[in-house]
């Protein structure tokens, strides 16, 4: 019989991704440990997840994963401490709202002091959590902190949309030299279509932007849970003659400015949208970023940048309200329209 | 013990419409579309029935976040204000919870220091459970509580787990009142299935916060018999945890039916009023549905005055 030469993949949904990358990372070398709430026992240290950690215990012993007692501050510090005395942790923290308890470990001791005191060696931290947007979860489950850690000097910050990018940017995330914030989000970790994932490993870089949907007349960028909003609003303008270009940023720090002035060069038209609230939110960045790498390219474009995000507002528990307040789908098609409009 | 038996009665039938408030708030939010996280606390409810029998209406309460739905049983709260949806209120001494576990402590320690600067006999019934009993912040407002002999009584619900972790992974003690000694203020452990051990226990402390003698922390032993929490649909929720037959075990120390031995072999309580009360609980619940879903909500327009500036 012939060789048949399936294509190595496996169709995995996030949560069996990100339970691949653990599991490749955590064989590949042994320094990669991690702790967190329920890590262990309920499998799903990224609440909303499923199954992230299943059979990682069993494969790697309790002296490479543990669960923690509610103490996320001492979850941050010690996977620093441990990180300079030479592992590379990875530390669960549930959701982003429940890392406002732990800030200044966060902020300043894993994103500032090591800058400060010039420590001399790498600090290798991957802090992971999942924003629950979408589900009326209110503030502490549902917000989205990327600008507050974009702020820390020392931070990374890495927010996929498919589960394919969640494996490769993962990976990634874990064999870099210092720290990391790397958060799913609810709707891509509930998605029920699977993804093909190939069996061969592959890394993500992090400061690659992803074109998820190419078009002419208007760029969307965005990240995280918003992509999948996006990608549907895109679909529906499709339908009425607007052709969107949906950037996926992937990671926010580092921020790949070239493709989005690439593509706004094309389109000649801005919309960015993103979960968190609108003030001093992420989109302001994008923005400034775009006006400062290409200021030939805002002088041509065919109209003002527009943002999209929540309005300024805390988030409610409240579905009815959540839904006027958080960007839908509705929302991004209305916005990309208007700019289209403006643009003749 | 002397408690009058109008309390004992009291204290029965609360317990009875905590156990059917959750079912009923089950079955809306199955059949709802509010999404959120629904938790409860089955079985655990002896702890808030003890609690609120000790406590007026300008004193503050703040229940364990899976028990929130006791309030109704706190003085100037009723039951149709659980189904209303707005329960903050400070002037009936309930000031929120926070989702992100523990950060309220602090918050309600501070409602008993107003008391204190104020000179009024105020108290203030702080509940977390065992888990969250961890968190720092706790800590922090423990200490200050201590430091100033504020008028506030933590009450540490122990129900043996949080989300999957037993609490004997985490804790290398075995009586958690243990922890008071190092704030220097009185601790007691206390069965809080027996309402009436809880009962007295609550009552010594809320007294002796309420004359000046600072605060204490109690610790209710209990069992969660419900899970951990229900989720929204498509969002996975593990039960595993459990060593096999436990669950069954602590639904014989169920705190519900233990009280309607205690308070039947007492002579107070016959299978009639049993049955009775069943009946007009699920009345009131029922009315107070309809009734606490009449109340108008806080809608978007009215929402959105909260921005401090531009919307
Ligand atoms: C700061 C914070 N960390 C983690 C969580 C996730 N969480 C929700 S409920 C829960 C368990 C709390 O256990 P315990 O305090 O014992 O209360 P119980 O659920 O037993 O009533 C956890 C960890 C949270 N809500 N807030
Ligand atoms: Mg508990």
């Amino acid at each position: 019989m012939a060789a048949n030469p399936k294509p190595k993949v496996r169709m995995l949904d996030c949560g069996e991704a990100i339970n691949a990358a653990f599991r490749e990372e955590m064989r590949r070398d042994e320094r990669v440990v991690m702790w967190g709430e329920d890590v262990i026992t309920m499998e799903s240290p990224t609440a909303g997840a499923d199954l992230c950690t299943r059979g990682l215990f069993e494969e790697f012993g309790g002296d490479r994963i543990r669960d923690t007692p509610v103490v996320e501050a001492a979850i941050i510090e010690t996977a620093i401490g441990a990180a300079l005395a030479g592992l590379r942790p990875i530390a669960h923290v549930m959701t982003g709202g429940f890392q406002m308890g732990c800030f200044d470990p966060i902020f300043a001791r894993l994103g500032t002091a090591y800058q400060e005191w010039k420590h001399p060696g790498t600090l290798p931290v991957v802090v992971m959590a999942s924003v629950l947007g979408g589900a009326a979860k209110g503030a502490d489950h549902a917000l989205s902190p990327e600008a507050l850690f974009m702020h820390s000097p020392g931070l990374k910050v890495v927010m996929p949309s498919t589960a394919y990018d969640t494996k490769g940017l993962l990976k990634t995330a874990i064999r870099d030299d210092f720290p990391v914030m790397f958060y799913t989000h609810r709707e891509v970790m509930i998605r029920e279509e699977k993804e093909a994932i190939p069996d061969e490993e592959y890394l993500i870089p992090f400061g690659q932007a992803d074109v998820k949907r190419n078009g002419e007349d208007v760029t969307i960028v965005t990240w995280s849970g918003m992509v999948l909003r996006a990608l549907a609003a895109a679909e529906e303008l499709a339908g009425e003659g607007i052709a969107a270009e949906v950037v996926d940023l992937r990671t926010l720090v580092p921020m790949d400015v070239d493709t989005i002035v690439t593509s706004v060069r094309k389109t000649g038209a801005l919309l960015i949208v993103h979960e968190a609230m609108k003030r001093a939110g992420a989109a302001g960045e994008v923005a400034m970023r775009v006006a400062e790498a290409a200021p030939d390219v805002v002088r041509t474009l065919k109209a003002p940048i527009r943002r999209l995000a929540a309005k300024n507002v805390a988030l409610p528990t409240s579905l009815r309200i959540e839904r006027r307040l958080v960007p839908q789908v509705g929302d991004i098609v209305q916005a990309a329209q208007d700019l289209v409009q403006e643009s003749m | 013990m002397d408690i009058p038996e109008e309390k004992l009665l009291w204290m029965y039938r609360t317990m009875v419409t905590t156990r059917k408030l959750y079912e009923t708030m089950y079955e809306m939010y199955r059949h709802g579309s509010s999404l959120g996280n629904f938790v409860a606390g089955e079985g655990e409810e002896a702890i808030p029935a003890a609690i609120c029998a000790n406590l007026r209406r300008e004193d503050s309460y703040k229940p364990n976040f899976r028990q929130t739905s006791c309030l109704f049983a706190k003085e100037g709260y009723e039951l149709a204000d659980i189904f209303s949806g707005n329960l903050f209120d400070a002037e009936r001494g309930y000031l929120g919870f926070s989702l992100a576990l523990g950060e309220d402590v602090g918050v309600y320690t501070g409602f008993a220091l107003a008391a204190q600067m104020r000179g009024t006999d105020q108290v203030c019934v702080c509940t977390f459970g065992e888990g969250t009993a961890s968190k720092g912040s706790i800590h922090e407002a423990m200490v200050t509580a201590a430091a100033w002999k504020l008028p506030i009584v933590f009450v540490l619900q122990n129900n043996q787990y949080c989300g999957g972790t037993r609490y004997s992974k985490v804790y290398r003690f075995d009586d958690l009142a243990d922890r008071a000694r190092g704030y220097g203020i009185p601790g007691r452990s206390v069965d809080g299935n027996d309402v009436m051990a809880t009962y007295a226990v609550v009552r010594e402390f809320v007294e002796r916060a309420r004359t000046g003698g600072g605060p204490g922390l109690i610790v209710a032993e209990t069992y969660r018999l419900s899970p951990y929490f229900e989720r929204a649909p498509g969002e996975i929720v593990i039960e595993g945890y459990r060593p096999e037959g436990e669950l069954e075990e602590a639904r014989g120390n169920d705190p519900i039916p233990r009280f309607r031995k205690t308070l039947s072999e007492l002579g107070l309580l016959t299978d009639e009023d049993v049955e009775r009360i069943d009946r007009e609980v699920e009345d009131e619940i029922a009315r107070a549905m309809s009734d606490g879903r009449q109340r108008p909500r806080v809608d978007y327009d009215q929402y959105i005055q909260y921005a401090v500036a531009e919307l």
